[in-house]
């Protein structure tokens, strides 16, 4: 069988594919990361200023070419579906041997293309979580639980999850993660629940059905510890920009109280994390365990005129500044990409000495 | 330390208001209480005058902070910025023009460059896109303006830097501009600009008397009012999209009549359904004295921009606004709406709002592929240079430029207008240093207008006027 993978498009929404490529179910070897020329990408580092490395190709190159598995997710840069992926798929269709499809606006366009050509389609619709809800209690968990949540959009929530997952991995834990990205299985992972976001169920039957979706990871995979990334955020809408009132974080916080906590903010939510230790204690009942920093600031001005959010990207060396002047405060411990595993380790032996006194 | 409360007062007619800066409220206050601020007297002091003073207090109001350094926000992030989120680019494709405007910043009557036959090479202008995609990775949307000169002297430049762009570079939402004289067009010009999506401006200044006072042809001195007059009639008839696309620039000149001009633009067919952006003619850079106008335009004016208050407060209907100050009038409400946004006190490190992020927003390159913040800064000034197609951006004269406000630091922390200031280097450009007497001159300026605002402001709450939100 043909490994070949194609991701369309390599932007900040799908760097976690790029960044954890081996990580990829079924030997998928993702060799061809597009882009499209004028998004300012030349190589991987141009999108989230991390490591380089070859996967980006130009999306007229002739580098493409033996599509084999294609992965199309929601483009997070300018992109048109009429001009830019369907004479792709069109130009392509010979060597696509299957497509999945995490793009749900346009899902049924290319599914019709796939039916037409007779190519393998997968979308989120295959991935869905189905919970019984016999039981109406809460089970009391006892695997230790990590909420990854973050203040707004845009701040690498996810790639925080995948480190923290595979930092423990790496030391030999057996840990779970349920991943905020739609595309979160193709890395091994589980996806958030579809249920949780939905509007069929009550807000009570959602929190008695996560509390139950995690019972059954702790009971089928037996793991050492649980991650969960919670989408959305705790703040997620602004006044003056369009954004969204959502629950989700308290329906979470309801399901199970988590053992550590860690927001993950923008380069400028700086000043509004110092305030976080006591609102999220008071809103859900967490303790702060650290925040993590990405290099990503938000830029009203601009979200403003064009009535959509803007962000600008941070060079790292000013976010460590930054990170180095905010831990001065002592009330609560600021990370970026550098450091990270100095939280993970914290965690480790936070944890850790929770065995010292066994629970029987 | 200081422990005057940072506020302003002023009075409209017999009722008195106190500015918080620290809050950015507004609070009407008794007439007692004002003249007590005013005389800062402590033996005028009462029960009464005590009470208000700390009701005021507990509510957060009289706060004594002020900036301690002016430094603006960003600062730290200014070259972040700048290579990931351009937003605009805007190529002065030639430096000729078949036109001679009296009061042509060009003309030699002020401190910058005169008309050349210079034009910008394709080279540049590819070299300048490349530029721009390059540092606005996290921009989906730019804007490609031309200029000139007479921009359509050098057509085939715009052409195909346009189709490169396109070709090159489809993962952007392009948006294109021009501003022309009006004079030069044809149907090949047209068609690509409609096919396109230009956004056009076309400079025209009134009626043919008033137009072509000062708007004559290099060749012939004749004006050039019926030329332009038939080409609005060709894109109206001819390119309706293009139509909708187009706006008029109108230079209020020493010699103007403002309801002269009124009139033509808001009787005249052709050119009634289209917008207006108005200016007077500038005086930065000016070499010699400076343009005064009549005093009965700015009667003129003054009385359509009352009129302007009169509509928002339900007194007269909004189709009596005069075009000349449309896009005043709707400005108002977003200008108005300021004050609604209570803030949590003056930062200690801050900077007063003038200035713009140099090159961000509309960096103009010209035919030599020199960076300028904006087309209104003199090209043959040193402190304006912001850098050029060679060697990227000049991060220093980019920190200074934003950080005008460190000229005569001490004046930013104490002004009360800081928040609504509008300085910028334009204002204070001496060529070769920025000009403390300049910006002195600009703050008094821009305090009266600020202060004209509150009180604008004022006088339209009382009657509900202005809606949160809209």
């Amino acid at each position: 069988m043909n490994n070949r993978t194609t991701l369309l498009f390599a932007d900040r929404e799908t760097i976690a594919l790029m960044r954890y490529k081996s990580k990829l179910v079924n030997n998928m070897d993702l060799s061809n990361a597009v882009v499209l020329t004028g998004w300012g990408t030349k190589n991987l580092s141009d999108i989230d200023y991390r490591e380089n490395d070859n996967s980006i190709r130009f999306y007229n190159s002739e580098d493409i070419f033996n599509i084999g598995t294609l992965i199309i997710s929601e483009p997070y840069r300018y992109c048109i579906l009429e001009s830019n992926i369907l004479p792709f798929l069109e130009n392509n269709k010979k060597t696509i041997e299957k497509i999945f499809c995490y793009w749900d606006s346009q899902s049924k366009t290319i599914e019709t293309f796939c039916k037409k050509y007779k190519i393998e389609f997968y979308n989120n619709e295959n991935e869905k979580v189905i919970i019984e809800n016999k039981n109406k209690n809460l089970y009391q968990l006892r695997v230790p639980i990590v909420y990854i949540s973050s203040i707004s959009e845009m701040s690498d929530k996810f790639l925080c999850q995948m480190e923290m997952f595979n930092y423990f991995k790496e030391k030999g834990y057996n840990v779970q993660l349920v991943g905020t990205k739609s595309y979160s299985k193709l890395l091994g992972i589980k996806s958030f629940p579809s249920f949780m976001i939905e509007n069929y169920f009550s807000n009570t039957e959602k929190i008695i059905a996560f509390n139950h979706y995690l019972k059954y990871i702790e009971d089928i995979d037996n793991p050492d510890l649980i991650i969960i990334g919670i989408p959305g955020g705790i703040n997620g809408f602004i006044n003056e920009v369009p954004g969204y009132f959502d629950d989700l974080q308290y329906l979470v916080s309801r399901a199970t109280k988590p053992d550590i906590t860690i927001i993950c903010g923008l380069y400028n939510e700086v000043q509004e994390a110092e305030k976080l230790s006591s609102i999220i204690e008071n809103k859900y009942g967490w303790r702060l365990d650290g925040v993590f920093i990405n290099n990503m600031l938000f830029d009203l001005q601009l979200s403003k005129i064009y009535d959509k959010k803007e962000y600008v990207k941070i060079n790292n060396e000013v976010v460590q500044q930054k990170i180095i002047e905010a831990n001065q405060n002592k009330i609560t411990s600021f990370y970026s990409y550098e450091n990270l595993n100095k939280l993970y380790e914290s965690i480790e032996d936070k944890l850790i000495s929770y065995g010292n006194e066994n629970l029987i | 330390m200081n422990d005057s409360p940072f506020i302003h007062l002023f009075n409209v007619a017999d009722e008195y208001f106190l500015y918080d800066v620290n809050k950015n409220n507004i609070l009407q206050i008794d007439f007692l209480l004002f003249k007590y601020f005013v005389n800062k007297n402590s033996k005028e002091m009462d029960k009464s005058i005590y009470s208000s003073i700390e009701r005021l207090k507990k509510r957060g109001y009289l706060s004594c902070n002020k900036i301690e350094k002016i430094e603006h926000p960003m600062s730290k992030i200014i070259q972040s910025y700048l290579t990931s989120k351009l937003q605009s680019i805007c190529l002065q494709v030639t430096q000729d023009c078949n036109l001679r405007c009296e009061y042509c910043v060009y003309s030699g009557n002020y401190l910058n460059r005169s008309h050349d036959k210079k034009i910008m090479s394709l080279e540049t202008a590819q070299n300048a896109i490349d530029f721009l995609i390059q540092n606005s990775s996290e921009s989906d949307r730019v804007c490609i303006g031309f200029y000139g000169g007479e921009p359509l002297l050098n057509f085939d430049v715009i052409k195909d830097t346009v189709l490169y762009a396109l070709e090159k570079y489809p993962g952007k939402n392009y948006y294109f501009t021009l501003t022309t004289n009006g004079t030069v067009f044809n149907e090949n010009y047209l068609s690509f600009l409609e096919e396109h999506k230009f956004s056009i401006t076309i400079s025209i200044d009134g009626d043919q008397k008033i137009h072509d006072m000062n708007r004559k042809f290099k060749d012939s001195d004749k004006g050039s009012f019926y030329t332009i007059m038939k080409n609005i009639e060709r894109i109206k008839e001819s390119y309706p999209n293009l139509a909708k696309r187009m706006m008029f620039s109108v230079v209020l000149s020493v010699s103007s009549d403002f309801m002269g001009c009124n009139e033509f633009f808001t009787n005249t067919n052709i050119l009634k359904e289209t917008e207006l952006s108005v200016s007077t003619v500038s005086n930065r850079y000016k070499d010699g004295e400076h343009n005064v106008q009549k005093e009965n335009n700015i009667i003129s004016q003054r009385y359509e921009l009352f009129k302007c208050i009169l509509i928002l407060i339900g007194k007269l209907d909004e189709s009596c606004c005069s075009k000349m100050v449309k896009n005043y009038y709707y400005k108002l409400r977003e200008h108005y709406k300021q004050f609604y946004i209570t803030e949590n006190g003056v930062k200690p490190i801050s900077h007063p709002s003038g200035p713009c992020i140099p090159g961000a927003f509309r960096l103009f390159v010209n035919v030599d592929g020199n960076f300028f913040p904006c087309e209104k800064v003199s090209e043959i000034s040193s402190v304006s240079k912001i850098g050029d197609l060679k060697n990227g951006f000049f991060y220093q004269n980019i920190n200074t430029i934003l950080n005008i406000g460190k000229l005569g630091d001490d004046m930013c922390k104490e002004c009360w207008a800081y928040r609504y200031c509008k300085v910028c280097v334009a204002s204070v450009d001496n060529l070769t240093n920025l000009s403390i007497e300049k910006k002195k001159d600009c703050c008094k300026r821009i305090k009266k207008e600020v202060e004209m605002m509150m009180k604008e402001y004022c006088f339209v709450s009382k009657y509900n006027a202005i809606e949160e939100g809209n």
